[in-house]
C-alpha cells in the first residue's frame, strides 16, 4: 500500500477511535452517575 | 509479638469511617484498584524495557545508561502512583490485608526489589563506561536485571493472589501458617 | 453474527474442563496475562510517546518503533493465549457480559489498527510522514490499548 493511502487510512482509523472512545467513555460516565443517583438519591 | 503489633495497627486503621466507606463504596475502591493494576503498564512497562536492555534483548544499538536514564522519570511517576494507590487499598481493608500471607510475601519482595535496584544502580554507575555501548552487558549486570524481573513478577503475582482466600485466617490451617499470616486470635484458640 | 455457538462449544471444551477444574491453574495463567499486559503497555507507551516527541527524543523514532514492535508482538501473543484459556473457564458468563464485548471490540480494532495500518505506515521514513498523522496515530493507539485494559479490568467488577 502506498504511503499516502496509509496516511489517509491512519487518519480515518484515528478519527474512528476518537469518536468511538468518546461515545464509549461518555456512556460509562453516564452509567456511573445513574447508579450513584439510584444509590444515594 | 510483631503480629499483635501489626494487627493492632490494622484494627486501629479499620476503626476510621473512611476505611469502611472506601471498602463499601460503589466505585471508589474499584477505581483505585483499577488504577493500581493499570499503572503497571506504565511502571512495570518502563522497568521491563530497562531490564530487557540490561539483558541485551532490546535496543542493542543504544547505550544502556541512556535507556535507564531516559525511562527513569516515567517509571518513577508510575511507581509513585502505585505506592499511593497501594496505600489506599491497604487502608481500605487493613485487617484482612495485614493477615494475608500473600501481602506479607509481597512486602518482603518489594523490599528485596528495592535493595536489588539500589545495588544494581550503584553497580551500573561504577562500571558502565566499560560496557555501556555493548549490545549485551556483562554477566553480573544481566543477573541483576533478571533478578529484578523475577522479583517484580513475584510482586505482581502475590499482589493478585491477595484476593484469593485459600490461606485466610478463617480457614483451617496448620499453626505455623497462622503464625506466618499473623492470625493472632486463631493462634490463641488453636487446639 | 451470533457467536453463542462458539461460547457454548468453548464452555464444554477440554480447555474449559482444565481451566474450570483447577483454580490454581487459572490463577497462574492470569498472572501471565497481567505481566504480558504490563509489557504490552510499556511497548505501546514508549513507541507512542516517542511519536509524540515526549520520550527518548534523542533516538530516531524508527529505532524506537522497531525495537518495541517485537516485544509488543510477544506480549500480545501471551495475552491472547492466556485470554482464551481464562475465557474457557467462564465462557457463558462472558458471552452475556457487556464489558467483555467492549474489550473484544477494542482489542479487535487494536489488532487491525496496529498490523494493517500503523505498522505498514511506520515502515516508511518517519520524516516523510505528515507529523500530525503520526501524532494522531500515537494518541489513538494509547486510547485503544487503555480501553482494552480498562474494560478488561472492569469485566471483573461487572
Amino acid at each position: 500500500m502506498s504511503k499516502s493511502l496509509l496516511e489517509k487510512l491512519a487518519l480515518f482509523a484515528s478519527g474512528l477511535v476518537f469518536v468511538a472512545a468518546a461515545w464509549f467513555w461518555t456512556a460509562q460516565i453516564g452509567d456511573v452517575l445513574e447508579t450513584l443517583r439510584l444509590a444515594y438519591g | 509479638m510483631l503480629n499483635e503489633l501489626l494487627l493492632n495497627f490494622a484494627r486501629w486503621l479499620d476503626s476510621f469511617s473512611w476505611s469502611t466507606q472506601l471498602h463499601e463504596s460503589y466505585y471508589m475502591y474499584a477505581w483505585i484498584e483499577s488504577t493500581h493494576v493499570l499503572t503497571l503498564m506504565l511502571f512495570l512497562g518502563m522497568l521491563c524495557v530497562i531490564d530487557l536492555r540490561m539483558l541485551g534483548l532490546i535496543f542493542p544499538g543504544v547505550p544502556a545508561s541512556t535507556i535507564a536514564r531516559r525511562l527513569d522519570t516515567p517509571m518513577m511517576i508510575g511507581f509513585v502512583v502505585m505506592v499511593i494507590t497501594g496505600f489506599i487499598l491497604y487502608f481500605a481493608i487493613p485487617v484482612r490485608t495485614t493477615q494475608s500471607i500473600w501481602f506479607r510475601i509481597k512486602v518482603v519482595l518489594l523490599i528485596a526489589a528495592g535493595v536489588n535496584a539500589l545495588l544494581f544502580r550503584n553497580k551500573m554507575h561504577a562500571s558502565c563506561d566499560t560496557w555501556d555501548l555493548d549490545p549485551k552487558p556483562p554477566k553480573r549486570i544481566r543477573t541483576g536485571a533478571a533478578l529484578s524481573l523475577a522479583l517484580w513478577s513475584g510482586i505482581v503475582i502475590t499482589g493478585r493472589t491477595i484476593a484469593y482466600d485459600w490461606y485466610d485466617c478463617h480457614k483451617e490451617l496448620p499453626y505455623f501458617m497462622y503464625w506466618l499470616a499473623g492470625c493472632v486470635d486463631e493462634m490463641a484458640a488453636y487446639q | 453474527m451470533d457467536l453463542l455457538f462458539l461460547f457454548e462449544w468453548l464452555d464444554t471444551s477440554l480447555l474449559a474442563q482444565i481451566s474450570k477444574a483447577y483454580g490454581g491453574v487459572f490463577a497462574v495463567v492470569q498472572m501471565f496475562h497481567l505481566l504480558a499486559m504490563a509489557m504490552l503497555g510499556g511497548m505501546v507507551l514508549i513507541g507512542d510517546l516517542r511519536l509524540l516527541n515526549v520520550l527518548l527524543t534523542n533516538l530516531p523514532s524508527e529505532e524506537v518503533i522497531n525495537n518495541t514492535q517485537r516485544w509488543f508482538n510477544v506480549a500480545l501473543l501471551v495475552l491472547v493465549i492466556s485470554g482464551i484459556f481464562m475465557s474457557s473457564a467462564v465462557a457463558m458468563k462472558l458471552y452475556y457480559n457487556e464489558m467483555f464485548w467492549a474489550k473484544m471490540t477494542s482489542l479487535g480494532f487494536g489488532i487491525v489498527f496496529v498490523y494493517l495500518i500503523r505498522r505498514p505506515l511506520l515502515k516508511f521514513n518517519h520524516d516523510s510522514i505528515k507529523p500530525w498523522v503520526l501524532k494522531l496515530l500515537a494518541v489513538a493507539s494509547i486510547i485503544v490499548w487503555f480501553t482494552v485494559a480498562a474494560s478488561g479490568r472492569w469485566i471483573g467488577f461487572s
